[in-house]
């Protein structure tokens, strides 16, 4: 697994997408999970997002749902999607077919940013 | 609490027949099943006073259990995930710090520990077939 490869780096300007797409809908006010189906929604039915790339978009949406709750501020909460491109990319050949494996991805990439905000 | 329950289950279930038979990827069953749900729930809140914000977690969480694999895991089987993704989120959703991704974890466990119970089956079946091997 290379985490520098052009594939790789365009998971993560889809994970950013996702992320930055969901934080947006939540920060104008509607409901975090209709705004985090939305965007997953959305990002599959898209012709020009691959099939792995809607599913970051999707994993990342849900590390927005409750994201303010850790951090407010912008610039630390980026970090999250960084998170998610890298634990997805590990976990890409493990748990095939087990549900709940993206948002394990998300809720594992939250902790390690409250793992962070914690000690700094 | 057992309309909750079934309501669980349903939704796992028609995430799973979603992605089953009618040759959706898991993202857009997830998603479809999401919003179909919290579309109904809306309407059923205008007219009966329900939590809103219980029901649609749990469709969420429950949409993550069925994205199980069909190929995988049978239909009676996402049954036992979505009873123990009930139950985990009942007991241990409120000790959590926050909430991002968490319905996906609990759901993740619970698929786990699903698939942890099939078990003692397998390895009561096992001598009896390296008995036959010999």
């Amino acid at each position: 697994m290379n985490l520098f490869r052009l594939h790789s780096i365009y998971l993560l300007f889809f994970s950013f997408i996702g992320f930055l797409a969901c934080h947006i809908m939540i920060s104008i006010g509607l409901n975090p999970i209709l705004a985090s189906s939305l965007v997953g929604f959305i990002g599959s039915l898209s012709k020009y997002v691959s099939k792995k790339a809607s599913t970051i978009i999707y994993c990342s949406s849900f590390a927005a749902i409750g994201i303010l709750e850790v951090h407010q501020r912008i610039s630390i909460l980026l970090l999250v999607p960084i998170f998610v491109w890298i634990i997805f990319r590990f976990l890409d050949n493990h748990f095939h077919g087990h549900g709940g494996k993206l948002g394990t991805i998300a809720f594992l990439s939250v902790s390690f940013l409250f793992c962070l905000v914690s000690y700094l | 609490m057992i309309f909750s329950f079934l309501f669980t289950i349903l939704c796992s279930k028609l995430t799973f027949a979603f992605h089953k038979n009618y040759m959706v990827t898991v993202v857009q069953a997830s998603t479809l099943v999401t919003l179909f749900s919290l579309l109904l729930l809306k309407i059923i809140d205008i007219t009966v006073v329900i939590d809103f914000d219980l029901y649609s977690k749990l469709a969420f969480g429950a949409s993550f259990v069925g994205m199980s694999c069909p190929k995988r895991f049978k239909n009676n089987e996402v049954i036992i995930f979505s009873t123990i993704f009930y139950v985990l989120y009942y007991f241990l959703f409120e000790f959590f710090p926050f909430s991002s991704g968490l319905l996906g974890f609990l759901a993740f466990i619970s698929v786990i520990l699903g698939t942890r119970i099939k078990l003692p089956k397998k390895e009561l079946r096992l001598p009896l077939k390296s008995k036959i091997n010999l």
